[in-house]
């Protein structure tokens, strides 16, 4: 078949001047209609006068339909479903730090049967308030239809720890996605054996530090040798002792729960893996250690990680939401070393040169054109961030209040940021999850609560005044919840992608998405040659209408959690792709023409091995 | 009566708190449709000058509500001292109610409206702001900071021409351009006019140097313009802090109250920017309010020292603890001051006491190993160091000087080997492990542990990625050691020659002395690890270090 050529597709300079001329129109058109009813009421008076009731007004222009958010409702499953979870953090009147950081999620194929099961990681009560149960992380396996069954413990995963956030990736390449857990004191790494998951962390060496509080995490290929690294965020360096002298106190509330700003920062931690089952600890030589020259301290509080080829050049750099101090921006060097240039490249600070408390993060083409935009969700006063490159480069700006979501997300404590597709039109929309630290914040910040609506925002789409437009009522995700960590999944096989959001101390929730507006959409499952077969930090793109989305496969984003493997692409009323195009992660490229719509393919890079 | 007595005393004691509660916050019947009740909050988290000056503000206001008296003026001003004082310590939610308050007082003074408008911008409840605003406009339009602050509030609805216009009214203004023009900058940037920020930023910049703030957005349009150089150079000066605007108003607000934290939180910067003299005045300033704040008087005294008032920091810190004993980091900075004067006993003694009350203090074992090391007391000193490593395997001196301390005690060299091959395995980038283990496999008369090929494998290593004069000195040792004795004078010469600027003394006789040896095809005779060689001892003490670098959990 052959190709159609498609228009090229607007730059964001050339919409903004479409913007400008259709505000124009509309301001001749309203004139227009102004001078006609002037001419009508000053015409000869007839015979029989008329009456003032029958002159009509001009009429009012209706804003364009397609501005607003289409019908978005979430329906809350997760009993229905079999999900019987609850978080725990430990709270007993401390008001110790962790016991606010939640915990997070993924979405994993662990039995490798097509769909998308669920891993959600549990916190643990201090020794010496023990509590009445034994809390343990959770492994959920999906039927295909949406219905989960409890199996942690048949796969060996029932295990206590001060659990933060969960990576996963077949790091020994056996076509197994394995799981890797960050913790408060050691890490785990959990080798899945078809099905089974056994502890593999000494043998591995990627314990760290029991001193040291881990957060994020991210299975990728940073030396671009074929197999998964792992890179590892730290928060801050954090005991009881520091937490309680340092006494932070809320003036209203008393002791609370501790700033980040008041605690040393930590470097964090990059292994490379070796192909034997080792990883081998190059924090140092790879220069992701960023201390401040004067005091000597780290400067890193990190918490969420999102690996992103930013300047398109092969090569994954990692983009880190730190939490109060500047936000970093590793590039990869392409040597096996990075280079810290957050600051120079525009996405260290908010506009006026502040540290935002950085938490969740995501990244994507949401424009669908060559701009990458990165957002980080904030804290409770702070909008959230949205970096974007300019005509197609760094450095970023920050265009959250131009893009509309800038205001709208400011009262809101932010964690989970994830971009996604909801309504299958072709454009992402993006989603937070809110919540507070402080139970009784209302009583001395009369906009904040504990328990807050996530936040969906429509992508309405270039032509629109404002991109990103804010969804008030969208079922069950309009409900308040204590909001942390949030993944994304099509767990039905329905083509829509439907949502976990992890509450703090409460139960997790997940949101069937019931959106019904009939549009198309394509999902694609890529396999990538040995060792990387899930193909982590290929690049799809996929052209339909005239239009190019773009699409990473990287399950990690968002805060503490990982997102399915397989990408989706909305199609909106598109009833064919022109052309679908993938940049594998060895650099390699390789095209197609999808036959069908509506389902998920499988595409295997040529190459291969069956 | 006396039971009668003990009940009602009792019965006091258990009445709950809402019947104790003030006028403010359980407002006389009079009051109650015009105002709202400020309930109290907890405020023990504000320093007692802050919490003195709310209560007493709360008593008089009080007094004003159940004394008959409708003055609604007093009543007002009232209020707004109370909500300033709330404003300043951030207690937000009893700070709106009392402007709230005032306002219903005083309708017509804009001071009111504007506060409130304001606290709302802080906190980003832009509705709020801006109907507060627009009446204050209203009532003072003329008030030239309104448009500073309505700009700054269209800027964060993304009502841009709108805040281009409100900003450069408030440009026109001498005591506001500066801030106008930074924020226009900001506006520049969203609208991508790069050229046009870079001006609006340069120029705010030229009015205000001190805002270091502007540093930022101006290195964006920088990098935005290609002009890489100027954008990095404009980072490196970037420190939080916007321009200073002539705002009456605002400034009221913030000198509601002279408080010990404004002045701390000036001096920790000024330490952060090296001006000690200006820390020092600062604490010396918030010390006056706040007397017993052991946590500021300790900073205090690291400003001194690093001031180079050393005597004066020695007696801040002994005030301390003539106060409060157990104070950890004021025990810990006066050992490291009585090491430095060679009072090594008394530094023990201090670092001894932290370590009774904190067995975790990292300094504390460190130091008092390096201290126990240096006096000779080496089975001490390696206890100390390995406590510390079990505690934190982070240390590196720490890896290295634990066993040389436990070879100076006695410890055979096979078991000190073996360990040394695992640390050196564990920290392949720490070359003193690989020094200290060419040495000993090199000089060791133990046969299970000499070792040639091993020491020249690992000097090998070494000395090439790092050639100073130490790894290559331990190259020709490893030479030597295996034989290679010509080999090993021309490395040692070689190292002489490096040396040769150090005046003569007995370095350079070890040296010749050394290179005797190998010329006459001898090993030198020496110890395994000297006790004059500086890489195997722990550093000399830089007292700066601690006052300029130890964290402070609390620093006031």
């Amino acid at each position: 078949m052959k190709k159609k050529t498609s228009p090229a597709p607007l730059t964001h300079g050339e919409a903004m001047i479409r913007k400008a001329l259709l505000r124009s129109l509309l301001a001749m058109i309203l004139l227009a209609a102004a001078a006609v009813a002037w001419l009508l009421l000053h015409q000869p008076r007839q015979t029989a006068p008329v009456s003032d009731a029958e002159i009509s007004a001009p009429a009012v222009v209706q804003e364009a339909p397609d501005s607003m958010p289409p019908a978005l409702t979430f329906t809350d499953i997760t009993s229905t479903a079999g999900i019987d979870f609850s978080h725990v953090n430990g709270a007993y009147g401390e008001r110790l730090m962790p016991e606010t950081i939640g915990s997070g999620a993924a979405f994993l194929d662990y039995d490798n049967d097509g769909d998308q099961d669920l891993f959600l990681v549990n916190f643990r009560n201090w020794p010496d308030h023990p509590g009445d149960s034994t809390p343990h992380q959770a492994l959920y396996r999906n039927d295909g239809s949406g219905q989960f069954e409890d199996v942690t413990a048949q796969a060996g995963l029932a295990f206590e720890a001060y659990g933060m956030g969960v990576a996963i990736g077949d790091y020994d390449a056996d076509g197994w996605v394995d799981l890797f857990v960050t913790t408060l004191t050691r890490n785990r790494l959990f080798r899945n054996e078809r099905g089974q998951f056994r502890e593999v962390t000494g043998q591995a060496g990627v314990a760290g530090r029991e001193d040291l509080w881990s957060t994020g995490a991210a299975f990728l290929d940073y030396d671009r040798d074929g197999d998964l690294d792992l890179f590892v965020l730290n928060y801050v360096k954090w005991t009881r002792k520091i937490d309680l002298e340092i006494d932070f106190r809320l003036a209203g509330l008393g002791r609370a729960y501790g700033a980040p700003n008041h605690f040393i920062g930590t470097n964090s931690y990059l292994y490379r893996n070796e192909g034997d089952g080792r990883f081998s600890d190059v924090s140092a030589a790879a220069g992701i250690q960023v201390d401040d020259p004067q005091s000597g301290l780290p400067v890193g509080k990190g918490l969420g990680v999102v690996p992103v080829d930013y300047d398109r050049d092969g090569w994954l750099d990692l983009v880190v939401a730190n939490d109060t101090s500047r936000n970093f921006l590793f590039h990869n060097l392409g040597d096996g070393r990075f280079e810290e240039i957050g600051a120079l490249e525009g996405l260290a600070y908010d506009r006026r040169g502040k540290a935002t408390a950085g938490m969740g993060i995501d990244a994507a083409s949401y424009r669908n054109d060559p701009e990458l935009g990165i957002a980080i969700g904030n804290f409770a006063n702070e909008m959230s961030s949205l970096f974007v490159t300019v005509d197609g480069k760094p450095p970023f700006a920050d265009e959250a209040v131009l893009e509309g979501l800038g205001p709208a997300s400011r009262l809101a404590l932010t964690f989970g940021v994830l971009f996604l597709d909801v309504d299958l039109d072709g454009r992402l929309d993006l989603m937070q999850a809110n919540g507070h630290l402080e139970h009784e914040i209302n009583r001395v910040q009369a906009s904040q609560h504990y328990a807050q609506p996530a936040q969906l925002f429509w992508n309405c789409g270039a032509h629109c005044p404002s991109l990103f437009v804010p969804v008030t009522e969208a079922g069950d995700l309009s409900h308040p919840l204590v909001g942390r960590a949030i993944a994304y999944a099509d767990i039905d096989n329905d083509g829509d992608l439907d949502v976990l959001i992890t509450q703090n101390g409460r139960r997790a929730v997940l949101l069937r998405n019931d959106q019904q507006l009939g549009h198309h959409w394509l999902r694609l499952r890529l396999v990538g040659n040995a060792p990387n077969l899930n193909a982590i930090g290929a690049r799809v793109e996929l052209t339909a209408g005239g239009i190019t989305r773009y699409r990473d496969v990287m399950p990690t984003r968002s805060y503490l959690a990982q997102v399915e493997l397989p990408v989706t692409f909305g199609l909106g009323e598109n009833t064919t792709v022109e052309a679908v195009r993938i940049i594998w992660p060895d650099g390699s490229t390789q095209s197609m023409v999808p036959e069908s719509i509506d389902t998920t393919l499988t595409i295997t890079q040529a190459g291969t091995q069956p | 009566m006396k039971p009668a007595v003990l009940l009602l005393g009792v019965l006091m004691l258990a009445t709950p708190l809402q019947l104790m509660a003030d006028a403010l916050a359980q407002l006389p019947a009079v009051w109650q449709e015009r105002l709202q009740a400020i309930p109290e909050t907890d405020i023990s988290g504000t320093e007692r000058v802050a919490r003195d000056a709310i209560t007493r503000t709360r008593q008089r206001l009080a007094e004003l509500l159940t004394s008959g008296s409708t003055d609604t003026a007093n009543l007002a001003e009232g209020y707004g001292k109370l909500a300033a004082l709330y404003q300043r310590f951030q207690i937000d939610a009893p700070a709106t109610l009392c402007w709230e308050n005032a306002r219903a007082l005083q309708p017509a003074e804009y001071r009111w409206s504007y506060y409130a408008g304001y606290l709302a911008l802080m906190r980003g409840e832009t509705e709020t702001a801006l109907s507060a605003l627009q009446r204050a406009r209203k009532l003072k339009p003329d008030y030239a900071p309104l448009d500073l602050r309505m700009g700054q509030l269209w800027l964060e609805t993304n009502e841009l021409d709108k805040a281009q216009a409100a900003l450069a009214r408030a440009a026109q203004q001498q005591g506001l351009r500066a801030a106008a023009l930074y924020y226009r900058g900001q506006l520049d940037l969203l609208r991508r006019d790069y050229p046009g920020a870079q001006q609006h930023l340069s120029e705010a910049l030229e009015l205000d140097p001190r805002a270091t703030g502007i540093h930022y957005p101006l290195a964006q349009a920088y990098r935005h313009l290609g002009k890489q150089e100027l954008a990095r150079q404009h980072l490196a000066e970037f420190k939080p802090g916007p321009p200073a605007a002539d705002d009456p108003l605002v400034t009221e607000l913030q000198r509601v109250l002279e408080t010990s934290r404004a002045n701390f939180s000036l001096a920790m910067q000024a330490i952060s920017a090296r001006d000690y003299e200006k820390a020092i005045q600062h604490f010396q300033d918030g010390l006056e309010i706040d007397p017993e704040n052991s946590a500021a008087r300790v900073s205090y005294a690291r400003a001194l020292y690093l001031g180079e008032q050393s005597d004066a920091a020695t007696q801040q810190l002994k005030a301390v603890l003539a106060r409060d004993p157990q104070q950890t980091l004021a025990n810990f900075l006066l050992a490291v001051l009585l090491q430095s004067e060679g009072k090594s006993e008394a530094a023990i003694e201090h670092y001894q006491r932290i370590l009774q009350q904190d067995a975790s203090h990292e300094g504390a074992r460190f130091y008092l190993a390096n201290l126990l090391f240096q006096q000779g007391h080496f089975a001490k000193a390696a206890q100390q160091y390995a406590v510390a490593l079990a505690a934190n395997p982070d240390i590196p001196p720490a890896r290295l000087l634990e066993l040389v301390a436990r070879h100076r005690a006695g410890q055979p060299d096979r078991e000190i080997a073996a360990e040394l091959e695992r640390r050196v395995k564990a920290w392949p980038d720490q070359p003193e492990l690989k020094y200290a283990l060419i040495r000993l496999r090199s000089l060791s008369t133990d046969s299970e542990v000499h070792d040639s090929v091993r020491a020249l494998t690992l000097a090998n290593q070494l000395a090439p990625n790092q050639p100073t004069p130490p790894n290559i000195a331990a190259l020709a040792l490893a030479a030597a050691a295996d034989g290679q004795y010509d080999q090993a004078a021309r490395l040692q010469q070689q190292v002489i020659d490096m040396l040769s600027w150090m005046p003569a003394d007995t370095v350079q006789q070890t040296l010749k002395n050394t290179l005797e040896a190998y010329e006459n095809y001898e090993l030198p005779k020496q110890l395994v690890w000297p006790a004059d060689d500086p890489l195997l001892a722990p550093p000399p003490l830089n007292p700066g270090e601690p006052f300029r670098h130890y964290p402070a959990a609390v620093p006031y």
